[in-house]
């Protein structure tokens, strides 16, 4: 009886569960303690998300009332196919990048080791995974702050003072964005009289479109194409990576800009209706414009880059355009290989920042132009590096694409096949940077004195970088699962 | 139209503290007054929010029986959680000042951007 009980508030427990954990690190202030309920919190977070998964398979919805308050009045949980996609996608990231956390090649990046990193790390998970279930879109906001303020904390953490100077920068515009949001929902309330999204979109349906209508779709993709790192919103994004503690980028580059995507998704899609956002408004050419110019530009940005850290962040901005290209396509197979996407390169990026970030502690630079001939002492980390990123190019038999591939499919299939030019231009041009680091990696002659940089991996090193490697590998070559769950998410979407 | 600009006063005070917050956030160079600006471009939100839910004449609807015209509020309690979600971030923003302030000794963010770009050493 009592196991039945529990299963059924798992939509609740996804989130409470990190919540809690956080002030506990606090108030027990054991720094191995601390450690250890992350990683465990993080695994128990993700076999949420696999029970939820079994739960909504193939193509139910549940529905949990906060406090038993009835759906319109009180707050309501939902968890669908598009729910469950974006919770494997961040728990799985989250799970590889706090194990990732406890390894040596944190402790000597993070200046303070100490315990509220960790309480940080669960209030950001907590804040995540709180915008992806819930269905109130006051409560999308509420959750958007918690994620932002201790993402925050978080990027302060970074070795080099200059990450407090990335932290604050990345306040002011996350700070702006989020009120922007704010406005948003409430011209929305002004307008239809509710905060349930579900109930939300009936109404706005019922009533058609209206000034206060328009301002609230405006105010709220400005917002969250910030959270985004949408191309000219992007300011933020790639001082954040560079600076950040290795792990924190790890979990950033495969969680944050994700959910903030999950989040456009349900509003364009769910809330504000395709007809309404992508028809009567030409937010879908405003933002395609965007996508073109992140896909060209970021990867000859990151070919000018000196940091290793900072040249894999320029790929997050370009990949997220490849995201956007198919929310803005309005189809259901648009949808589909956005998110395909979206866990693709969370994969990838997570994986590749692991590596970068274990090359880092033991040369003990991110300078580019220092890493010559390192791959002959660090094959492992090198390796996954060139793997990652023939990943992010999109070599055929690697993730990259699988999501590239469909979704140049989906927009030939929406009548939009100029859209494939950019997409393969962009990709071409990602080559010339991870050939740059391939060369230096490889062949360039060594600056630093090896045999001193040479330490033996450990297990929170070579773990989690292997698992995720794994994974990356078995869905790129056998994409059918994804696809499958993909395809599922977008359909579940369209049918509301 | 007489109306516009008393009747809805509130909503010209929300457009002209909008501006104004969002102006100083972009154009101040001084990084507490940078959070000054934020606070008051949240404000501009926050009084957006109450005049929606306030009605002339009317009341809240709590523990009253047939109050006719009610106000809203809903959206007051909104603003209270909105208003805690603007005091933490305009603590987390200043706590980074002041270690920023401890780093490098300024606040003026010209000032930090002349200094000469220190290489992170390498460690052995």
């Amino acid at each position: 009886m009592r196991d039945i009980a529990v299963l059924d508030h798992l939509p609740i427990l996804q989130v409470a569960v990190p919540l809690l954990a956080a002030p506990l690190c606090v108030l027990i202030g054991h720094r191995g303690f601390s450690r250890g309920i992350t990683v465990l919190v993080a695994a128990g977070m993700f076999l949420i998300s696999l029970l939820l998964a079994g739960q909504v398979y193939p193509d139910g919805s549940l529905h949990y009332l906060l406090g038993g308050w009835p759906a319109p009045w009180g707050i309501e949980y939902r968890v669908d196919m598009l729910t469950v996609a974006i919770l494997l996608t961040i728990n799985l990231v989250n799970l590889i990048a706090s194990m990732f956390s406890i390894s040596r090649s944190d402790r000597k990046f993070n200046r303070r080791g100490s315990t509220a990193f960790y309480a940080s790390w669960l209030l950001c998970v907590a804040g995540l995974n709180g915008m992806v279930v819930t269905n109130d879109a006051f409560n999308v906001f509420v959750f958007l702050e918690i994620s932002s303020l201790s993402t925050y904390v978080l990027i302060s953490c970074g070795r080099d003072p200059k990450s407090l100077l990335a932290a604050y920068r990345y306040l002011i515009m996350g700070a702006v964005g989020a009120t922007f949001i704010l406005l948003s929902i409430g011209l929305l309330y002004m307008q239809a009289g509710t905060l349930n999204i579900t109930d939300l979109s009936v109404r706005i349906a019922d009533q058609g479109a209206s000034r206060t209508m328009i301002m609230a779709l405006v105010f709220f993709v400005v917002g969250i194409a910030i959270k985004c790192g949408i191309m000219p919103f992007h300011d933020w994004l790639p001082n954040a990576y560079c600076y950040a503690p290795n792990t924190v980028t790890a979990l950033l580059s495969g969680t944050a800009t994700k959910v903030a995507i999950y989040v456009l998704l349900r509003f364009m899609h769910d809330l504000f209706s395709v007809g309404y956002s992508l028809g009567e408004m030409p937010i879908d050419l405003i933002l395609l414009a965007c996508a073109i110019a992140g896909m060209l530009i970021a990867p000859l940005i990151a070919l000018r880059e000196s940091s290793l850290k900072r040249m894999f962040a320029w790929p997050s901005v370009a990949q997220i355009s490849y995201v956007i290209v198919g929310v803005c396509l309005g189809t259901e197979q648009g949808v589909a290989a956005a998110l395909l996407h979206v866990f693709n390169h969370s994969v990838v990026k997570v994986m590749v920042f692991i590596a970068v970030g274990i090359l880092i502690a033991r040369t003990g630079t991110d300078r580019i132009k220092h890493l010559g001939s390192v791959a002959h002492t660090h094959r492992l980390a090198s390796y996954v590096i060139l793997f990652g990123g023939l990943g992010l190019i999109g070599i055929p038999g690697t993730v990259g694409f699988v999501s590239k591939w469909v979704l140049i499919n989906a927009a030939v299939e929406q009548g939009s096949w100029w859209l494939s030019i950019p997409i393969l231009l962009g990709s071409l041009t990602s080559v010339s940077y991870i050939w740059r680091i391939v060369e230096i990696l490889w062949a360039k002659p060594a600056d630093l004195d090896l045999d001193r940089t040479r330490s033996p991996i450990t297990v929170a090193e070579w773990l989690p970088l292997v698992a995720i490697a794994l994974v990356t590998l078995w869905f790129g070559l056998n994409a059918s699962l994804s696809m499958e769950l993909a395809a599922l998410a977008a359909s579940s979407l369209a049918g509301g | 139209m007489a109306d516009a600009v008393p009747g809805l006063f509130n909503y010209w005070v929300a457009v002209a503290l909008f501006t104004a917050g969002l102006l100083i956030v972009l154009d101040s160079r001084n990084m507490v007054k940078k959070l000054v600006g934020l606070n008051v471009f949240q404000s501009a939100v926050f009084l957006l929010f109450i005049t929606l839910g306030k009605i002339e004449g009317g009341r809240a609807p709590i523990l009253a029986e047939g109050v006719e015209p009610y106000s809203n509020p809903l959206p007051h309690v909104l603003i209270l959680t909105a208003i805690v979600v603007g005091v933490a971030t305009t603590a987390v923003g200043l706590a980074l000042v002041s270690r920023i302030r401890d780093a490098y000794g300024t606040v003026h963010e010209d000032e930090i951007h002349d200094k000469p770009h220190i290489e992170p050493e390498i460690m052995p």
